[in-house]
């Protein structure tokens, strides 16, 4: 291809020979899993520039805000499970994220690109990037007993902090729990740039946080559903430091795994999803003209027709929520056999995938390096 | 040299400087849209570039100097608002299109751009450039980058090597 200039005229050397044009231009390519992988096939040089440890560290950081969803997470005896659900090239193998756990851990969620798991017998929280395979291990927080009921999140702040070429991942870790006889709920919220965890805060609440359900993040608020005797959702502002518990939409007595999810509304609000049999609602948190917030019915949906689906055929049950994607407002619908990724407020979805397991499926977003020099960068921090 | 202007611009006449590209062209441009290249914005401050002396850039043809001008000239008036927080969405599409627009060429022309913003530190047509390189090879198998990017074909060492890396990331290539 190399074609010949005129004798006399100068070649101009290609910009591409440059190291920083050609990572600038590198640093651009869509966050997708084969982008860098293809990358670094091209030549020598190129696996150089794309292996460098902190090249990956920036191209991480400038696409984190929109990172793909890899696919999600469910349990397993064996520690956590990944499915893939992107299609090929950047359709990732089952075995790209691994990890080997303490017995009793339990995953809490993911969020941000990491996963969060409880040991609840050895009092500890357990964060792990899959990408770059940081572990750390944060114990609880001290003097914390936890009632019954309990649960956690995890995510990074908003900003980022670039340690430079410190190999750290900041995020912070909120952890609420059932206390005093159960008749509160106390929140704790560790920092992994401090080490520590900060004061507790607990307000009345009636009702336990059920173990099974991940947490939702709507603005700078996360949200827990609660239930067993009483119902409601727990809401803690991470930057106001307050606890309140709020109902349920009316007419909504009870809920149902896979009935029933926390989500935000088209607007960012605080929303929420109610199946019944093949109807979703879409319920909003709206503010009044006296200025108090109220649930309001948005959008109901025929599922059956969305997704097309022929009901004198279909065998099974009709479609239940397995989880959210927070990064693309993707539901995980299952019915029958197969499940369905949608987008409520676009009413669109892909092709469904066969159904293999019925449970939570922590949707998992990341900017997806691994096996770009930074699988030797594995290690555990703030072993506790 | 004369002494620079007051620089607010209130007397009707903005500020121009003189560029000369290395082929002697001379482009006489204001101020204000020189300043995107940072190299340059420290001569114009130190009042470099007025009157009948010019800024001699040797690296940068006049073909490749008129379309770097064109852009900054494009841009200067959002850059001068610092990054233009209340521009119009009018505004901001105008640019985005202009944008478009602009990277719409030959690839000896992309590439010659390319030198000069970096050369220039014009970051915003940096970014332009190097966006539009990576759009032409996102999405694309290895062999099919190297072939849009002129490179020659691999050697057989070259070859064997992507093979072997190849089925590293067997799952890539599906």
């Amino acid at each position: 291809m190399s074609h010949r200039r005129r004798p006399g005229s100068p070649v101009p050397a290609s910009p591409l020979e440059n190291d920083d044009i050609l990572s600038e231009i590198l640093l651009l390519l869509p966050p997708a899993p084969s982008s860098l992988s293809r990358a670094s096939l091209v030549c020598k040089r190129w696996r150089r520039l794309v292996s460098d440890r902190v090249f990956l560290r920036r191209f991480r950081a400038h696409h984190r805000r929109n990172a793909p969803l890899l696919g999600f997470f469910t349990r397993t005896s064996r520690g956590p499970s990944f499915t893939p659900t992107l299609d090929a090239p950047n359709r990732l193998p089952r075995w790209r994220f691994s990890l080997k756990l303490d017995e009793g851990c339990k995953i809490f969620g993911c969020r941000h690109g990491l996963v969060l798991f409880l040991n609840r017998l050895r009092r500890y929280l357990l964060v792990w990037d899959p990408v770059t395979g940081d572990v750390s291990r944060v114990a609880f927080p001290p003097g914390f007993t936890g009632g019954e009921g309990m649960h956690g999140a995890v995510l990074r702040a908003a900003s980022y902090v670039h340690n430079g070429d410190h190999h750290s991942i900041p995020f912070l870790v909120a952890l609420v729990a059932n206390d005093e006889g159960d008749a509160q709920v106390v929140a704790h919220l560790y920092s992994s740039v401090t080490g520590l965890w900060g004061d507790a805060i607990s307000t009345a609440c009636p009702s336990m946080l059920p173990m099974y359900i991940p947490s939702a993040l709507i603005g700078g608020s996360l949200y827990w559903m609660l239930g067993v005797s009483s119902f409601g959702i727990l809401e803690f502002d991470i930057d106001r430091q307050r606890l309140a518990v709020i109902d349920l939409p009316p007419n909504i007595l009870t809920y149902n795994w896979g009935r029933h999810c926390i989500m935000p509304t088209e607007g960012g609000s605080l929303g929420f999803l109610s199946l019944s049999d093949y109807i979703a609602e879409l319920w909003m948190m709206k503010k009044g003209s006296d200025g108090v917030a109220r649930w309001v019915l948005g959008r109901t949906i025929e599922l059956d027709q969305l997704l097309s689906l022929d009901l004198d055929t279909v065998k099974g049950f009709p479609p239940l929520i397995f989880g959210f994607a927070e990064e693309d407002n993707v539901s995980f619908l299952g019915t029958s056999d197969v499940v369905y990724m949608v987008q409520l407020e676009s009413m669109q979805f892909k092709k469904p995938f066969k159904l293999s397991i019925l449970d939570n499926y922590h949707s998992f977003a990341s900017v997806y390096t691994a096996g770009l020099g930074i699988d030797d960068g594995s290690q555990l921090l703030g072993n506790a | 040299m004369a002494a620079p202007e007051s620089g607010d611009g209130n007397n009707g006449a903005a500020r121009m400087v003189t560029l000369i590209s290395s082929d002697n062209t001379r482009f006489e441009v204001e101020a204000a849209a020189a300043s995107l290249s940072q190299t340059l914005q420290l001569t114009i401050l130190d009042g470099g570039g007025g009157g009948g002396d010019g800024i001699p850039l040797p690296n940068v043809d006049s073909a490749t100097l008129s379309k770097v001008l064109e852009y900054c000239i494009k841009h200067a008036p959002a850059a001068a608002n610092g990054g233009a927080p209340n521009a119009t969405a009018v505004d901001r599409a105008e640019l985005e299109r202009f944008d478009n627009e602009f990277v719409n060429i030959d690839q000896s022309v992309l590439y010659s751009l390319i030198m000069a913003a970096h050369n220039l530190e014009i970051e915003g047509l940096q970014s332009l450039v190097a966006k539009k390189v990576a759009d032409m090879i996102k999405g694309k198998s290895p062999m099919e980058i190297r072939r849009t990017l002129g490179f020659p074909d691999p050697t057989p060492e070259e070859q064997a090597e992507m093979n072997a890396h190849m089925l590293e990331y067997g799952w890539a290539y599906e």
